[in-house]
C-alpha cells in the first residue's frame, strides 16, 4: 500500500516535473500580430523582383518562370530595351510582370528557372486581405526591396511602407 | 512519287531498320521516314545537299571514314548507323566546336524555345565547353532590312539563308562576305536586303540569327498561340501559321504545303497583317454614320431592301461582291440575291471571264511535272509571288520549258525559253492567231502590224506546244482585254484535242479568291459550279422554281444603271468600286444616286463613305472558311483571332432571315456542307478532307461565251495597260505597315521611240491623262512594253490609275503631258 | 563610273573565250584582277560591271572578292607590306614585327600611310612556314625576318 503511494507520488512528481521544467522554460508561441515569427532564409513566402548593382530591372523577361511555373500564375510581356536609356541589362526587359498571388502555390519554380536571379520568393508570408484585385502583385509591387523580415499589416501596402523606410 | 517501280527504289539499313526509298534521296531524309533523327543545321530539303555544317556525320558499314548523312545519296544495301560510340563522339565535337563564339544568351534570343540548334546541343551536345578564352564578340542586333534583324554573333555560318538567296530566290541578294574567321552575312555594299522573299530566311535560319524585326523581344515562342491558316493576300492561298497571343497578332511563319507554296510565304504574306489591327478597320455596323447594332442594321438593310423591290422590282437591287470574300460569303450573297430577293444582278469583277475551263484545271505541283509552261499576260513576280518561285524552281532546276506572252516585260522573261512581247491590247488578235496556228493553219497576214508578233514567232510557239507532253498553260484575265477570254478558252480547247499534247490550264487572277467566286457564281449570267442560265431546268431543281433565270446585270452595268436611276439599292462587299473600278472616278457620284447603298467591308474605303448603312467584315485572321486558289485547290482558313462581330455568312444568313428565309445554317461548316451539295465540283470539299493540305475541287462546268472580235483599236495617244504591283499603298498595307518601306514612287513606264515623240526624259514628271482623269508619274524609259502602249503600276490607291480606264472599253488611250 | 580599258577589254576577250557560255563566272578571277590592276583596287562600280558580264549579281562577286586577300576593297597604297599571322611565324614573334612596323609606318594594321606609299596589311598564311617570319611587300617575299631588316627591306622602298 505504503510502497503504491510512493510510486504514485513519485510519478506524479516525475509528471508535475515536465508541466514544471515548461513552467519555467521560454514558450514557443508568440504575440502574433504584435510579434513576428522570423523565418528561415529558405522560406517561400512572397514573390519579389531583384535589382543589379547598378539599378537596372535584373528580369530580362524571358518568361521562363512563367512557362516553368505549374499553375500559371505568371503573365509576362516583353519588350525591346532602349539601349540609350535600358530598364534591364539586357537586349529585352519585362514590359509587364504580373503575378496572381492567390493562384500561386509557392513552389519556387520560377525562382529555379530564372536564369538571371531576378524573380525570390522571400519570407514575407502575410499575404492576407480583404480584396481579391490587390492579389495581382505588378511590377511596382514586385520591384522593391524590403529588410528581411520586416513585414507589416497590408501585405502589398507594407513593400512601400518598407521601401520608404 | 506513287508512280515509282522497282528499279527507282534503294533499300538500305538504318540502325537495323529496313527502308526503302526513292532512288537519289539522301540518308537524313531516308531516316526521317523510319523516324531517325540524324541532326543538321545546313541541310534544307529544299536546298538540297551541302555539307558545311558536319552535324550529320554517320558511320556507314565498308566506309574507311565518316560521312556527312545530307550530302550521302541513300544506295542500295548501304547499312548505316548514326549512334554509335565515334558518331557520338563526332556530333559531341561538331556541337562543341559550333558553340565557341556563339552567345549564350538563349533566355533574350528569340529562337529560343524553336532552334534547332539549342535542341540539338540537348540531345547530342556536350555538357561543356573546354573554350578558356573570350568568346568572339561581334555586332549584336543590326538591321538587315527594315523588317529582318541579324545579330552577326549568332551565326554559325550554315549558309543555309545564303543559299536560298541562290536557289530559291535566285538573286544571289545575300552573300556570305569575308569567307572565313569574319565572314558575315550580308548584301552588296550592306544595302537593305528587301526582296520580296526576304523573310523566308528567318524561318530557316537554324539559329537566332536573323530575326523578325516587328516580332523581336514581343513574345516567346511558347507562348504564342498558333493557328493554321491561308494567307489572305495573293490567289496563291499559302499555308501559314498566326502566331497570337492575347487576341493580337504577333508573327506569321509558314506551314509548309508542298502541293500549294512548297514551304514558302512572301514577304507580304509574313508582315502584311497589320490590317488586323489598324484604326481603318470597320468594327462596328453604321446608320447614317451613327453606331448601330448589328440585328438593327440587318433588319434595316433587309426593310429597305424588301421596300424597293416591292416598288420598282428585282432588277432595281444589286450586289457587287469581290474575290476576297471566302467561298462561304459569296455563296451566302448570291444565294441571298437569287432566292430571296429575285434577281442576277450579282457580280464581283470588272473584266469578262467565265467559270471553268475547256481543258482540265491544273494544280499547282502540275508546273513542274509539264514539258512545257506557257504564261500568258501574267506576272506571277508582282500578282501571286509564290508562283514566281514555284516557276524558278521548275525552269532551273526540273527542266521545264517556258514560253512568256506578255504585253509588258517582267522578270520571268529571264527565265523562258521564248519571250514574246505583243503590242498593248492586241491580245485578242494574237490569241486568236494561235488559235489558228495550233489547228495547222496560217496566220492572218496582218498580224506582226497589230501584235508586234510574227506569224512565225506565233508558228514556234504552236509548234512548242505540239511537241510538248505535257502543258501547263498558266493566264491572267485580269490582263486580258475585252473579251479575249473567249479567244484563249478557243485556244485552250483547240490544244486540248490535240492528240500528242495534255494541256491543262491555271486562271491566275491575282484576288485571294477569284477562282472561289466564279465557282460560288458571283455572275450576273451563271449560277454556282458553272450552271448556265440555258439550263432553266437544272436550276429549277437546285434553286427553286422562283430562281431567276434572265440575265443580270454585270459590276459595270450596275454602276451604269445606279447613275441613270434604274438601280436603287446596291450592297457592295469587300469592293472598293471608287478606287477599283474603270471610271473610278466617276462611280462615286453614280452611287450617290441610289436609294440605298450598303457596303459591307473590313477596312474604311472610299466607298464606304458614302453609304447609308456600313457593316462590318472580318477578314483574314478573324474568318473561317474555304477559299479555292488558281490551281482549284479547295482549303480552309482558320481564325486565329477573335472578335465579337458575327462573321460574314452569319450577317447575310440574318438579313435572309428578315426577308422570310426560314431555315438558317448553323455555323460555317453547314454552309459548307451546303455547298457541296450545291454546288457542281465541290461535293467532295468536307471539313476532314480539305483540313491538312486541301482538296482539288472537280472541274466546275464550262460555261464559255461566244467569242467576239474586238478587231484593231483606234485611238489616239498610247494604250494604257495597268500593271499590278506587290506591295501597293493601299487599304490593307496602308502608310503604317511594316512594309511601307516596299511603296514605290508613282512611274510611268514608256518605250524610247515614245517617249522621243512625246519629248520626255528619264525622270521628268508627268501627267498622264485620258478618260477626263489624270495621273503624276515619274517617267521610266524602260521599253517595258512594245511601242505604242505605256505601263502605268498601281502602287497606291491615292494614285486613281484605274480612272484613267474608260469603263466597258477594251482598251483606253491616254496621253501624256509635261 | 566604271568602265575597262581598251587593253583590259582585249584581255577579257581572250579569257571569256577559254570558258563555255554556261560556265562564264569562271573568268571572275581574272576579271577582278584585271579591275584591280586597271584602278588599285577593286571598286563596287567594277564588282557591279563584273557581275553583269558573268551574270551574276554584284554581291556575289563581292563575296568572292572578299574571300581573296590580295584583292583589296578599299584604296592602297604604292606598296602592300603583308605580314604573316599564322601558326609557324606567329611562333617566330611576328606580332612583335607588326607592332614595330606599326610604329615606324605610324599607322595601325589595314590602314595606309597619309603620303599613299605604305599599307599594313596581316595575311593568314603566305606559305613559307621554313623561312618564318615573312612578310610580302607587293608581290616580293622577305624571309627570316628581324626589325633590323625590316629597316632595312622597308628603307628600300621609295
Amino acid at each position: 500500500m505504503i510502497q503504491a503511494v510512493i510510486k504514485g507520488a513519485y510519478n506524479l512528481l516525475v509528471g508535475m516535473g515536465v508541466t514544471f521544467k515548461n513552467m519555467l522554460s521560454k514558450p514557443v508561441t508568440f504575440q502574433y500580430p504584435e510579434q513576428k515569427r522570423v523565418m528561415p532564409e529558405r522560406y517561400r513566402g512572397r514573390h519579389f523582383l531583384n535589382r543589379d548593382e547598378e539599378g537596372l530591372e535584373k528580369c530580362i523577361g524571358c518568361s521562363l518562370c512563367s512557362i516553368n511555373c505549374p499553375v500559371n500564375c505568371i503573365h509576362v510581356v516583353s519588350a525591346e530595351n532602349d539601349p540609350n536609356n535600358p530598364v534591364s541589362k539586357g537586349e529585352r526587359y519585362a514590359e509587364v510582370y504580373e503575378i496572381n498571388l492567390l493562384r500561386c502555390i509557392y513552389c519556387g519554380y520560377c525562382e529555379e528557372a530564372c536564369p538571371v536571379d531576378a524573380v525570390v520568393l522571400r519570407e514575407h508570408y502575410e499575404l492576407a486581405d480583404y480584396d481579391r484585385k490587390t492579389y495581382i502583385a505588378t511590377k511596382g509591387d514586385l520591384l522593391v526591396y524590403p529588410e528581411p523580415n520586416v513585414f507589416s499589416v497590408n501585405f502589398l501596402g507594407n513593400t512601400e511602407i518598407t521601401n520608404k523606410k | 512519287m506513287n508512280t515509282a517501280t522497282q528499279t527507282d527504289t534503294v533499300t538500305l539499313t538504318i540502325d537495323g531498320k529496313t527502308v526503302t526509298v526513292p532512288k537519289g534521296t539522301m540518308v537524313v531524309d531516308a531516316a526521317k521516314t523510319v523516324d531517325i533523327e540524324i541532326p543538321v543545321f545546313c541541310y534544307h530539303e529544299k536546298l538540297g545537299p551541302f555539307g558545311c555544317c558536319r552535324m550529320c556525320l554517320i558511320e556507314v558499314e565498308k566506309m574507311p571514314k565518316m560521312i556527312t548523312a545530307c550530302t550521302l545519296a541513300a544506295g542500295e544495301g548501304m547499312v548505316v548507323k548514326t549512334t554509335t560510340e565515334k558518331v557520338e563522339k563526332a556530333q559531341k565535337g561538331v556541337l562543341e566546336f559550333t558553340l565557341l563564339n556563339h552567345p549564350l544568351d538563349c533566355p533574350v534570343c528569340d529562337k529560343g524555345g524553336e532552334c534547332p540548334l539549342q535542341d540539338n546541343t540537348f540531345k547530342f551536345g556536350p555538357p561543356d565547353t573546354r573554350m578558356e578564352y573570350n568568346r568572339f564578340n561581334r555586332e549584336k542586333a543590326t538591321p538587315l532590312s527594315p523588317v529582318i534583324t541579324i545579330d552577326r554573333e549568332r551565326c554559325i555560318a550554315c549558309q543555309r539563308c545564303t543559299r536560298y538567296s541562290d536557289i530559291i530566290e535566285k538573286d544571289q541578294a545575300l552573300v556570305m562576305r569575308n569567307r572565313g574567321f569574319q565572314n558575315r552575312v550580308s548584301t552588296f555594299k550592306d544595302q537593305p536586303y528587301d526582296t520580296r522573299f526576304s523573310g523566308n530566311v528567318i524561318d530557316i535560319c537554324p539559329v537566332g540569327a536573323l530575326t523578325n524585326t516587328d516580332f523581336r523581344f514581343t513574345a516567346r515562342t511558347w507562348d504564342l498561340t498558333n493557328t493554321n491558316t491561308l494567307c489572305g493576300h495573293c490567289a496563291c492561298n499559302c499555308n501559314m501559321t498566326l502566331g497570337t497571343r492575347l487576341n493580337e497578332m504577333k508573327r506569321v511563319t509558314t506551314r509548309p504545303n508542298d502541293l500549294v507554296d512548297d514551304g514558302w510565304i512572301c514577304d507580304k504574306a509574313r508582315w502584311g497583317y497589320d490590317f488586323t489591327k489598324s484604326k481603318n478597320r470597320i468594327t462596328q455596323p453604321r446608320k447614317q454614320g451613327q453606331s448601330v447594332g448589328i440585328q438593327e442594321a440587318c433588319t434595316e438593310v433587309a426593310a429597305s431592301l424588301q421596300k424597293i423591290v416591292e416598288a420598282h422590282g428585282p432588277s432595281s437591287v444589286g450586289f457587287i461582291g469581290s474575290g476576297y470574300g471566302l467561298n462561304e460569303d459569296l455563296y451566302s450573297y448570291q444565294k441571298l440575291f437569287r432566292t430571296n430577293l429575285g434577281t442576277n444582278n450579282i457580280d464581283h469583277k470588272t473584266y469578262t471571264d467565265t467559270p471553268g475551263l475547256p481543258v482540265a484545271h491544273f494544280d499547282l505541283l502540275d508546273v513542274e511535272t509539264s514539258d512545257l509552261v506557257v504564261l500568258i499576260a501574267s506576272d506571277p513576280t508582282e500578282e501571286l509571288p509564290i508562283l514566281d518561285l514555284r516557276l524558278k524552281k521548275a525552269m532551273t532546276r526540273k527542266g521545264v520549258q517556258m514560253i512568256v506572252l506578255n504585253d509588258q516585260q517582267t522578270l520571268m522573261d529571264k527565265y523562258a525559253s521564248l519571250s514574246l512581247r505583243y503590242n498593248v491590247g492586241s491580245d485578242g488578235v494574237l490569241l486568236a492567231g494561235l488559235n489558228t496556228a495550233l489547228q495547222g493553219q496560217s496566220a492572218e497576214s496582218d498580224l506582226e502590224s497589230t501584235t508586234g508578233v510574227s506569224s512565225n514567232q506565233l508558228q514556234a510557239v504552236a509548234e512548242k506546244i505540239k511537241s510538248a507532253g505535257k502543258v501547263c498553260v498558266i493566264y491572267n484575265p485580269v490582263a486580258l482585254t475585252g473579251s479575249s477570254i473567249h479567244t484563249l478558252k478557243q485556244c485552250l480547247a483547240t490544244a486540248g484535242g490535240l492528240a500528242e499534247t495534255t494541256v491543262g490550264a491555271m486562271p491566275a487572277a491575282p484576288v485571294t479568291n477569284s477562282v472561289g467566286a466564279m465557282d460560288m457564281g458571283v455572275l450576273p449570267d451563271v449560277y454556282p459550279g458553272g450552271l448556265a442560265l440555258t439550263d432553266g431546268d437544272a436550276i429549277k431543281a437546285k434553286w427553286g422554281d422562283t430562281a431567276p433565270l434572265e440575265k443580270g446585270l454585270s459590276a459595270l452595268e450596275m454602276i451604269e444603271k445606279a447613275k441613270s436611276g434604274e438601280l436603287k439599292a446596291l450592297i457592295v462587299y469587300r469592293s472598293n468600286p471608287v478606287v477599283d473600278f474603270p471610271s473610278g472616278h466617276e462611280v462615286g457620284e453614280a452611287l450617290k444616286k441610289l436609294d440605298l447603298l450598303v457596303v459591307h467591308d473590313m477596312m474604311e474605303t472610299e466607298t464606304a463613305k458614302l453609304a447609308q448603312i456600313v457593316l462590318p467584315s472580318n477578314g483574314p485572321g478573324f474568318d473561317e472558311g474555304t477559299t479555292t486558289n488558281i490551281g482549284g485547290r479547295v482549303q480552309l482558313r482558320t481564325k486565329g483571332l477573335t472578335t465579337d462581330n458575327p462573321a460574314d455568312w452569319k450577317i447575310v444568313s440574318m438579313i435572309a432571315k428578315e426577308l422570310g428565309q426560314e431555315t438558317a445554317p448553323k455555323d460555317v461548316h453547314a454552309v459548307t456542307a451546303e455547298i457541296a451539295e450545291k454546288v457542281t465540283g465541290y461535293q467532295e470539299i468536307k471539313r476532314s478532307a480539305i483540313r491538312k493540305q486541301g482538296k482539288n475541287r472537280e472541274a466546275v462546268a464550262s460555261a464559255n461565251g461566244a467569242s467576239a472580235s474586238d478587231g484593231t483599236h483606234t485611238g489616239s495617244g498610247l494604250i494604257l495597260r495597268v500593271a499590278d504591283v506587290l506591295f501597293s499603298h493601299d487599304k490593307i498595307l496602308d502608310a503604317e505597315s511594316n512594309l511601307a518601306h516596299q511603296f514605290q514612287p508613282s512611274t510611268v513606264h514608256l518605250h524610247t521611240s515614245d517617249a522621243e515623240q512625246f519629248g520626255v526624259k528619264e525622270g521628268d514628271e508627268v501627267r498622264v491623262t485620258g478618260n477626263g482623269h489624270e495621273v503624276k508619274a515619274e517617267v521610266r524609259i524602260s521599253n517595258r512594253c512594245n511601242p505604242g502602249g505605256l505601263v502605268l503600276p498601281k502602287v497606291s490607291d491615292e494614285q486613281g490609275v484605274m480612272s484613267l480606264a474608260e469603263a466597258g472599253k477594251a482598251v483606253s488611250w491616254v496621253t501624256i503631258r509635261k | 563610273m566604271f568602265a575597262f580599258n581598251d587593253t583590259s577589254e582585249t584581255r577579257i576577250k581572250k579569257i571569256m573565250a577559254k570558258y563555255p557560255e554556261d560556265r562564264k563566272v569562271s573568268a571572275l578571277l581574272p576579271l577582278l584582277t584585271l579591275a584591280q590592276a586597271q584602278e588599285g583596287y577593286v571598286t563596287p562600280e567594277a564588282m557591279v560591271e563584273i557581275g553583269q558580264r558573268l551574270d551574276v549579281s554584284p554581291a556575289y562577286v563581292e563575296s568572292v572578292c572578299t574571300f581573296y586577300t590580295m584583292y583589296y576593297t578599299k584604296p592602297v597604297g604604292k606598296y602592300v607590306v603583308k605580314f604573316c599571322i599564322n601558326i609557324s611565324c606567329h611562333l617566330n614573334g611576328c606580332d612583335n614585327l607588326m607592332e614595330y612596323a606599326e610604329k615606324k609606318l605610324g599607322i595601325k594594321e589595314g590602314e595606309t600611310t597619309p603620303d599613299k606609299k605604305f599599307t599594313l596589311l596581316k595575311e593568314e598564311c603566305l606559305a613559307a612556314c621554313t623561312e618564318a617570319p615573312v612578310m610580302q611587300v607587293n608581290n616580293k617575299y622577305h624571309v627570316n625576318m628581324t626589325p633590323e631588316k625590316i629597316d632595312q627591306v622597308l628603307g628600300s622602298y621609295k
